[in-house]
Order: structure tokens, then sequence, then C-alpha cells
């Protein structure tokens, strides 16, 4: 089921080879650089889930309908009861609906931002970038850190990378990538580890492929994978070596992780498993998730596409649905939604892991809750959604309160640093330790989800 | 002791069924319901719920009822999984074209004859997304949506008996076309088409030209379907709430609703004799077919599975209908009958 990956060293995002490994040599896990503090009580949240659905999925076609509104607002989706006395979604999600006993619903969301690339690395780093970013000529250095970078400086090495992103490539739009995805001011020794994960299940290292001189294979014939590094290695000479060793040590430990390398072969899984989560790289992203839960990986981000488009010639499967945007959810988007986040939430619950494993379900906006003049919506940030279960999270409640049309909170907006602040404070961070790091240090939990 | 009852109930279901007509001869709907009547009777013996010459009885039950429900098995013609979406048949029934999700990045026409059923690209050379194709009966012309711009999606026409093509492109740089479908008499094509004013349900000529639209209204307009007749499109709209299936003249005149339920009915598609209407509904609670007489009466529940059933598209003899189902799991196409021996009463 393992491959190596096909990406491309020079795609939109802008990262070079070279960065990359730069990048590489100096991960938490792939030399223990980083001193591993204890958290000073035991996490509530073991790992952290976080299912980033990007583009700005339209809060109120899916977790917060209005069918009352006048026509140009409501949308042409019922809103079904779900066994949250009081909270509706719509017709669209109704496996979701009959769970809604074990995840709360925020829908007071805001962001600071309409593009989805700012708005992205606003939501992950909860700050704004200091050199301007995405609409500057910024770079990743301006943003704070990611989430995922946090709790993983703060747990420190094991046998995988503590914060790991499955998409086929950096997360963004046709502009490309969002710049928050990783370390931010802390440097790209704690971006995150990218995986790409098939609607087959085949699981790819994309930065394998930038070992140099390395053919390609495959990751389960693990004895010659390590025996052509060591040729690979013994053929560098000093300068270039100490470059690659980092991503050299990072690809060692992790294929010689024999448990924990198992944790990426999907193959391993019953295929009514597989099904269950759908048949698509979003469903098997959700199981190969669970899968890095269950090894104590900290922090996974599951990406519903590459890029925040959909249908766009460049594009894939995003949530971005400026024109039918009613087509697409019902084919599509809503369909494949309910089923994978719906057996998701189910798997963790039969496996004794929503108790200690958050999941948060978001994208990095809404979507104009008046209908456009073809017929869609647009980007909206001023008020939207979150889907919040386990780790902590009382399940069953609705969280805030939109006003009639969906426009605005009615109750308290919650921030990008209130949805990062509970994320890490959930996820054994406090308020101390946030100040050691300098991160997140005004900012405040969501006192209604606890 | 709830299954027990359960059982009971059922008990006197399958005996009417029984009396009703023997194998072939039950309704898709009757089928259903022995399908899962076996189930449960299967269930009850192996917990222990009855015994003895009570297992007997309804083993003997079970037999007879699967015996019938699993030879109506929806047929299932792929197996990749891929995701899929608004399958036509083609070359009178002997071929199928479809949209798929062939790469993370591109959706693609697929074609395939009944007989080998192995999918094949349509425009192997194409890079855009491809989808929502229609053929007319004589096998001329072949029409779809492509992405252009971004994010606009054209129609293109294709004249398959001289290799031209025409087009047409929506007015405003986002706007959409969808669902596309060749009048049977072949002088026009109507579609979905969002552009300023909303989405609303248009014709072109078959030259890209002649825009008219033939709704104005709040709310969606979408999946248009023309009568083989030529008189009447049946359509989506969710002018009064939410989706429900319309039917109107050809010319966007004398508009009547057909269906009336709180949760949405979508795709209508009609019959080869123009006197049916199959359709996806979620009204049971998630997506099934359902077919209706085009007056409205005689409503048919055609699947029955916890699992997706959507896009129906008649076979020309209209005694089968192929769907697209999630029922393994998978995003599959699937033949399934249409209970035609129920027309007319």
């Amino acid at each position: 089921m393992f491959g190596f990956g096909n990406y491309s060293a020079k795609d939109c995002s802008g990262w070079s080879r070279r960065s990359f490994l730069q990048f590489a040599a100096g991960l938490p896990m792939a030399g223990g650089l980083l001193n591993a503090a204890q958290t000073e009580r035991t996490p509530q949240a073991r790992s952290v889930m976080l299912i980033w659905l990007v583009g700005g999925p339209s809060h109120l076609d899916l977790f917060d309908p209005k069918p009352h509104a006048p026509s140009e607002y409501r949308g042409p989706f019922s809103a079904i009861s779900t066994r949250t006395p009081g909270m509706q979604f719509t017709e669209l999600l109704p496996r979701l609906a009959a769970r809604s006993d074990r995840f709360s619903v925020v829908r007071t969301n805001i962001n600071y931002d309409g593009g989805h690339r700012a708005a992205g690395s606003i939501s992950w780093t909860c700050g704004r970038a200091n050199d301007g970013g995405e609409s500057g000529n910024g770079k990743p250095s301006g943003y704070p850190p990611n989430i995922g970078s946090i709790i993983s400086r703060n747990r420190g090495s094991g046998d995988l990378p503590p914060f790991i992103s499955l998409s086929r490539g950096p997360v963004g739009d046709g502009d490309g990538p969002s710049l928050g995805y990783g370390g931010g001011v802390w440097g790209p020794n704690y971006d995150p580890f990218m995986v790409n994960c098939a609607k087959t299940g085949q699981v790819s290292i994309p930065e394998l492929k930038l070992l140099e001189g390395l053919s390609p294979g495959r990751l389960d014939d693990r004895r010659r994978v390590l025996g052509e590094l060591d040729r690979v290695r013994r053929n560098l000479d000093r300068g270039r070596l100490e470059q690659w060793d980092g991503l050299h040590q990072k690809a060692f430990q992790l294929l010689r992780g024999g448990r924990t390398l198992d944790a990426f072969d999907l193959s391993r899984e019953s295929s009514a498993t597989r099904t269950r989560y759908g048949r698509t790289s979003f469903g098997q992203s959700c199981l190969l998730g669970r899968r890095l839960v269950e090894v104590g990986v900290p922090y996974i981000q599951v990406n519903w596409s590459q890029y925040a488009e959909v249908l766009y010639p460049f594009s894939d499967y995003g949530w971005d649905t400026h024109a039918d945007n009613f087509g697409l959810l019902a084919d599509w988007h809503g369909p494949l939604l309910d089923q994978a986040f719906s057996t998701l939430l189910d798997d963790l619950q039969d496996r004794g892991l929503l108790e200690t494993t958050l999941v948060v379900c978001m994208g990095e906006f809404g979507r104009t809750p008046r209908i456009n003049n073809i017929g869609s919506r647009d980007h909206w940030p001023r008020c939207y959604f979150s889907v919040w279960a386990g780790g902590g999270v009382q399940p069953g409640r609705a969280i805030g309160e939109s006003d009639p049309r969906g426009e605005f909170p009615l109750t308290e907006p919650v921030t990008p640093e209130m949805v990062g602040t509970t994320i890490v404070e959930l996820a054994g961070i406090n308020t101390q330790r946030r100040a050691e790091f300098r991160v997140l240090e005004r900012g405040r939990v969501i006192n209604d989800l606890l | 002791m709830i299954c027990c009852e359960q059982l009971r109930t059922n008990r006197s279901k399958i005996n009417s069924v029984g009396r009703s007509g023997f194998f072939g001869c039950f309704s898709q709907t009757q089928r259903n319901e022995q399908y899962h009547f076996c189930h449960r009777v299967r269930n009850c013996v192996r917990t222990g719920c009855l015994s003895g010459r009570q297992s007997l009885v309804y083993v003997g039950l079970m037999i007879f009822t699967c015996g019938s429900a699993i030879a109506t098995e929806p047929q299932r013609l792929t197996r990749d999984g891929a995701l899929k979406l608004s399958p036509v048949f083609t070359h009178k029934g002997a071929g199928v074209i479809f949209s798929m999700h062939r790469e993370p990045n591109q959706v693609s026409l697929m074609q395939m004859r009944l007989s080998d059923a192995n999918p094949e690209r349509l425009d192997t050379s194409l890079v855009a997304h491809q989808f929502d194709a229609d053929v007319t009966a004589d096998g001329r012309y072949l029409c779809f949506v492509l992405t252009y711009t971004s994010p606009q999606s054209i129609l293109v026409i294709r004249d398959l008996k001289d290799g031209t093509e025409t087009r047409f492109i929506p007015q405003e740089a986002r706007g959409t076309v969808r669902s596309p479908k060749i009048s049977p008499d072949q002088r026009c094509v109507v579609l979905t088409l969002s552009d300023p004013g909303g989405q609303q349900i248009a014709t072109v000529d078959m030259k890209g030209a002649s825009l008219r639209r033939l709704t104005q209204t709040v709310g969606t307009n979408a999946w248009p379907a023309i009568s083989p007749d030529g008189r009447h499109i049946a359509f989506s709209s969710s002018r009064d709430g939410n989706f429900q299936i319309y039917i109107m003249n050809l010319d966007g005149s004398g508009v009547r609703q057909l269906t009336n339920h709180p949760l949405r009915n979508i795709r209508p598609t009609w019959s080869p004799d123009g006197q049916r209407i199959a359709f996806t509904s979620a009204r049971d609670g998630n997506l099934e077919i359902y077919v209706v007489r085009s007056d409205g009466t005689n409503l048919q529940r055609l699947t029955d599975h916890p699992e997706r059933d959507d896009f129906p598209a008649w076979h020309p003899d209209g005694k089968r209908l192929l769907i697209v189902s999630e029922r393994e799991g998978d995003s599959d196409l699937y033949i399934i009958e249409s209970d035609s021996e129920d027309v007319g009463q």
C-alpha cells in the first residue's frame, strides 16, 4: 500500500527542494533536537484531529440552517431535527444529525480575513502575519506557529512525527498555500509531516521523494529502502551530507519504527471498515487519521482537499462554491462529509478513543447568507460554524446563536484565538506553558464547550 | 422479544405479499420488504428468539422470501468505486456514458459497453473537468459541461457525425451550466443556468445561441429533463421552500407541482413512454430512487438501502433504470428494475 509520492519540487507552494531538506533536517522526531517538555497535567486530548474543510463550507446549508429566513437567504435544503434538542442541521447531514449527541456545534465563529489563504493561516495560527502575509510578499516565518506546531513542540519527539498533515500537497488555493501551515516564526523544525492518502488508500510520503538518488520503491520493502538510503548517504560529500542528514534520519526512524510505520498501512483495515469511510481521498484520510491517533500522534490535520476551489481547471474538490453551491453540495460535498465524518466519530467511539481525542471540524469561513446573483454563495468570515467532539468537550450542545439570517453572531463571537486556545488547553498546554512558548497569551477558552 | 413482535407484524405482511403473486410477480416494494424480513428472521434464529417448530416455519419463509429478493437485487455494473454522477444510456441501451471523479483534480466523462463493463475515457487528451453528458437516441449529438475559465463552466454540443462543436458560454465570469439535455427533436438543449438572475432553467439552440430562460423564480431551479414527446420539462425547484419536482411546458408555461414532501425530491427523469418520472428523494431518511406517474399518482419506491441510491436514468426499454449507488460502500453503477407491471394500476 505504500509508495513514494510524486511530489513536485516546484509547485505553486514555492517550497523548493532545498527548503524542504532544510526543514526536514530539524524536525523534532528526526534527531530529538527538542526538549520534550512534559505537560504539567495530563491532557484531556492525547491527540487532536483537525478536519479541515478548505474553501469555506456554507454554514446555512449544513450546520446552521435558517428555515424561516427569506428565500434569498434560506437555500433549498430542508432543516431536520437532530438528537440535540433545539438544534437542526440541513437534510444533507442525516447521519450527523443522528449522532449529534456525540459532538457540539459552535455557530458563532468569526475570522478576520475573507481570502482563503490568509483566513486559513489565521485559523491555523490564531494570529496575523507580521510581514503582510499572503496579501504582501509574506513568508511562512511571518506567521505565529500553527496550533499543530505548538502541540508538537510541547509533546516532543516520538517514533512518528508529532504533527502530520494529510493532503496531496500544501493546502491553499490557486494562488498558493496558506503560509501558516507550520512552524512560522519558530522555523521549519515545527512544520507538519505531509502524507498523501489516495482514494484507493495508497499512502505516499512526498518528502521521501526528495531523497536524492533514491529510486522509487515501496516503503513496505523496508530492508531494500534502508539499504538504498545507506547507499545514497555514502555517496554524498560532507557539505551535502549535513543538509541531507535530517531528512535521512527522519526517513530512517520512520522506516525502522515497525509498529508505527504500520499505522500508514490501510490494507490492515478490513474492507468493510475502509468502505464505511467512503472510498474517497477524504474518507480514507479520516481512516488514516484514526490509525495515527491509535499510535499516539499528537496532532493530525485531515484536509478535505488541497485546493479551496471546486471544479476549476486545476483544482480538486474544495468547498469554494461561488457557483452552483446547491447542486454541488447535493451531488458531492454533503453526502461525502456526512458519511466520512459520522463514520470517524463512530469508529473513535467504538474503539474507546473519542474520550481522549479532540476532533474539530471546520473551514476558514462560511458562505454568504444572501444568495448571490448567480444563485450561489460567496465568502463569509463574519459568522460560521465549527464542530467539536471528544477530548474533554461536552457533547450535545449548540454553542452560540447566529441571527435569523445567519449573517452575524447574536451571542459572543468565537474568535480564531479562542479556537486555538481551547484546542491547546485541552491538549494539556496551560496558561503558564503558553506564556513560556509566547503563544496565545491573551487567548480564552470557549467555556461553553467544556 | 421485540424482534419476535416485529416478525409477527411482518408475517402478516408477507402473507399478503404471498397472496398477491409469486416470485417475479412481486413488486419491487414488496420484494424489498421480503428482503428485510428475511434478515430479521435470520437474526431472530441467531439470537435464539425462535426455537423448534417456530424456527422451521420462519426459516421456510426466509428461503421463500430470499429466493425472490436475491433474484431482484440490483445488478452491479462497475467495481472501481470512484465517485460517479449523471449516467445516461447510449447505443439504444447497449452503452453508458457517465461522469467520474477519475483523478483528484479531474472529473472526466467515461464511456462503457454494458457487455464488458470496462469504462474508458471519452476524451483522453482533455485536461479540464468534463461532466453531465447527454446523447441523442440516434447517437448523432453529444453534449456535456466543461470547466472553462475559473470557475466558469460552459456547454459543449458535439455533432458526432461531422465532428464539429458548438459552445454556450454564460454571461457571468463565474456563471455555470449544469445538467444539459438535448430535446428529442434535436432543436434545443435545456439546461440549468447559473447566471445573473439566479439559478434557472433555460434553453439554447443546437448552435449554443438563442438563450431563453424558462424560469425566473426565487429559489433554485435545477436538473431539467425533457419528456420523450418533447412537450414538457420536469425539473426540481425550491421556489416553494425546498426541492420539489415540477413539470412545465417546453416554453416555460403551465407549471405544476408533482411532489410535495418536506425532504428533497431531485433529479427527475422521464420514462421512455413518457408515462412515469423517476427521481431521487430523501423522504425516507436517505437518498432512494422513486417513480411516480406524470400526473403525480402511483408513487413507488424502487430502492431501499441504508446507503445512497441516486442519479436515475431510464433504459430505453422502460423496464430498467441505471443508478449510482453506494450500497457496497463504493460509488458504482447499478441497474435496477422499474416495476413496469404496476403502471396503470
